[in-house]
């Protein structure tokens, strides 16, 4: 679970990250891409703009050689006419001649191509001089125009371009800036993120740390609560299932002391009161003789004292171990019997090496 | 297991990821693609070399005639050039110079070049009314005052130099009406096609137009809105046909003559059959053209008028 929630987490920001690095290179690409389609369009127009002039030239050369009888042939003057004509049609498959204001001088161009073409198409056969030379005037008003339009198409492509060209490094300053600060916010936000993951290690790491001291204080009846649904609450679970068994143990070890106490408290008992019965009879039988009677006093004395110790024994509320000699311990029944301590003055009772094992629980008292 | 589902989400991502990019990348250049691969023919065979003569505007003739010029390359695996001329009579030139092969001429050349050089009519178009034959008319303005061929006097009259429709008709026409000499006869302005002289006609430039009727037909079919008034008609006489040199092999003459007859039996055929504007192609003789030959007769010394060089046809013999 913890794994699953650290890798969501982290994909979150590789997933985040890369869509702004992807989001800047689609932008990027796209000025690139805008940058590269102005090029092209501009010099693809102007060039087509060239072009069409030099064929109009060449029609005209083709039109002279025919005029003065050097050549029969029209193909040269068909093939420059078609060429024209293709030219012609890619140029209009640029979007900058049908923009404003270029589409009427365009549109106009393409009318006077026709023109052109059927003066030149008459041109080439007609034998008439009257009528040639009327086609002829005709045919060079119509190139000069076609000229005076595709050199307007030329510049207008030249300016639009530079237009375009503005106003797309405005759109790649403003990119530019835009991606710094998406990629600031995005970093923060990882910075945000990962601090997060780091508190969903350390907070239920420091409560674990927290209760390993309490385990080693024996203070069994600690345990963790972390409420959430991961590797640590398992964790945590385990903790307190250690604790609740220790804690277990240690009760079931008082129990058992407490029952030896009560036997022996209960044989004890009985022998005291047949020896202290015994010596009451003895007393009376004995009269009035002053060093039996204090033979009898001290026995008696002892035999309480023996009574009081089974008693006492029977009161362990915990286990408080004292020095006994050559480093054994023994267990301290007067400490033993007492109320247990704050959990804070229960480790030792200073001055005394007496120290504290365990203690009952307040239900199990009896 | 959920280790290897991790390395494979993170392939996956990575994967998606690249995509973009390549995606991004690709947007972001223009495509350009190789140039058109233009096809010609398979073979290193010399070209037959067929001439076309300016009957209509040149451009769009050109582009009508290079579909059966391409059918014809494929079915006799050589290629085939078009060479396009810009008067009638350069046709007889090419011939005589064996600069051409072949021609797709009119029923006046036709004749000149089977008398003059001995040329062979092969096939004449057959279009898709059933017609394979025209005529020649001389045309007016429907508002022009001229109602008949002696109104033509003095009038200017837009002629096709060595064409039946627009040179031996009229002058025939202009013969007969005895208006060949200087007070009567018309002012002639020779232009280079047919199109041309109804272009003229329309324009007003000229009075009157000898013209090839089924292109003045295809005129008004796409122009309803012109009105043109016909003076004269001519007899029928076979539409352009091929003609070829009378030094082609017969194999060679036998197989393109088969081809155009055969052409519309099959699909690629008649496609180019439909470009060309035409249902097929039909068999032709010089026998065929007795109408330029009587027309030919009939002027007699008044050839001369026509403006074309050299002597006129003489008449068939039978065994010709």
């Amino acid at each position: 679970m913890l794994r699953r929630k650290l890798l969501i987490i982290l994909s979150s920001v590789i997933v985040l990250l890369m869509i702004l690095a992807v989001a800047a290179l689609v932008s990027l690409q796209s000025i690139f891409g805008g940058l590269n389609h102005i090029n092209t369009q501009t010099n693809k127009v102007v060039d087509l703009a060239n072009q069409l002039s030099s064929m109009i030239s060449r029609v005209e050369i083709s039109l002279h050689e025919l005029r003065d009888r050097k050549t029969h042939h029209l193909d040269p003057l068909i093939d420059s006419v078609q060429r024209m004509r293709q030219l012609n049609r890619e140029l209009g498959g640029y979007y900058v001649v049908h923009r404003e204001p270029m589409a009427p001088v365009y549109s106009r161009m393409c009318d006077r191509l026709n023109q052109f073409e059927r003066q030149v198409g008459t041109l080439a056969t007609t034998e008439d001089p009257e009528l040639a030379a009327r086609h002829n005037l005709a045919a060079l008003t119509d190139a000069a125009q076609l000229r005076d339009d595709m050199l307007r198409v030329a510049q207008f492509a030249h300016q639009h371009g530079q237009d375009e060209m503005a106003e797309l490094t405005g759109r790649f300053r403003v990119l530019v800036v835009a991606i710094a600060a998406g990629f600031l916010l995005v970093i923060n936000i990882s910075i945000l993120v990962l601090l997060r993951s780091a508190n969903i290690i350390l907070r239920p790491m420091d409560k674990l740390l927290e209760a390993t001291r309490e385990l080693a204080m024996e203070h069994f009846h600690y345990r963790v609560d972390l409420s959430q649904r991961d590797e640590f609450d398992e964790l945590a679970q385990a903790y307190n299932h250690l604790a609740s068994q220790l804690e277990q143990n240690e009760q079931r070890k008082i129990e058992t002391l407490q029952q030896v106490a009560l036997t022996l408290n209960h044989e004890l008992n009985n022998a005291a009161a047949v020896i202290d019965l015994q010596l009451r009879l003895l007393r009376r039988q004995v009269g009035d003789k002053q060093a039996m009677e204090t033979c009898l006093t001290q026995i008696h004395q002892t035999l309480g004292r023996m009574t009081r110790v089974v008693q006492t024994l029977k009161n362990v509320r915990r286990i408080v171990l004292t020095d006994y000699v050559g480093g054994v311990k023994m267990l301290d029944l007067e400490q033993s019997s007492l109320e247990p301590l704050p959990e804070t003055q229960e480790e030792t009772l200073p001055g005394t090496g007496v120290e504290t094992l365990a203690r009952i629980p307040e239900n199990r008292q009896t | 297991m959920r280790m290897t589902a991790i390395i494979l989400s993170a392939m996956l991502v990575l994967v998606v990821v690249g995509m973009f990019i390549c995606a991004a990348y690709k947007s972001g250049t223009d495509g350009q693609g190789p140039p058109p691969v233009q096809t010609g023919p398979a073979t290193n065979a010399t070209p037959l070399r067929l001439a076309l003569i300016p009957e209509r505007n040149i451009f769009a003739q050109r582009q009508r005639y290079q579909s059966l010029a391409d059918d014809l390359a494929e079915h006799l695996n050589r290629p085939v050039e078009l060479v396009s001329l810009n008067t009638y009579q350069s046709v007889l030139d090419e011939f005589a110079q064996k600069h051409i092969e072949g021609a797709f001429v009119g029923s006046m050349l036709a004749v000149l070049a089977y008398e003059r050089l001995g040329t062979v009519v092969l096939a004449k178009p057959a279009h898709p009314d059933g017609v394979s034959t025209y005529a020649g008319v001389i045309i007016v303005r429907d508002d022009s005052p001229i109602s008949d061929i002696a109104g033509l006097a003095g009038r200017s009259i837009a002629l096709v130099r060595t064409t039946t429709a627009g040179n031996l008709f009229p002058i025939y026409l202009f013969h007969r009406n005895d208006m060949l000499t200087d007070v009567k006869r018309p002012i002639f302005r020779w232009v280079g096609t047919h199109d041309d002289v109804i272009n003229e006609v329309i324009a007003g430039t000229v009075d009157a137009g000898a013209v090839k009727n089924l292109r003045l037909d295809a005129y008004l079919t796409e122009h309803p809105e012109v009105r043109i008034r016909r003076l004269a008609t001519s007899d029928q006489v076979p539409d352009n046909g091929l003609i070829v040199s009378g030094d082609m092999p017969a194999d060679q003459m036998r197989a393109l003559r088969e081809t155009l007859l055969k052409m519309d039996q099959d699909e690629r055929g008649r496609a180019a059959l439909k470009a060309f504007g035409s249902k097929g192609f039909a068999p032709c003789r010089i026998e065929d053209y007795q109408a330029v030959y009587r027309m030919v007769d009939e002027i007699g010394s008044a050839w001369d008028q026509l403006g074309v060089a050299g002597p006129p046809p003489k008449p068939l013999t039978p065994g010709n």
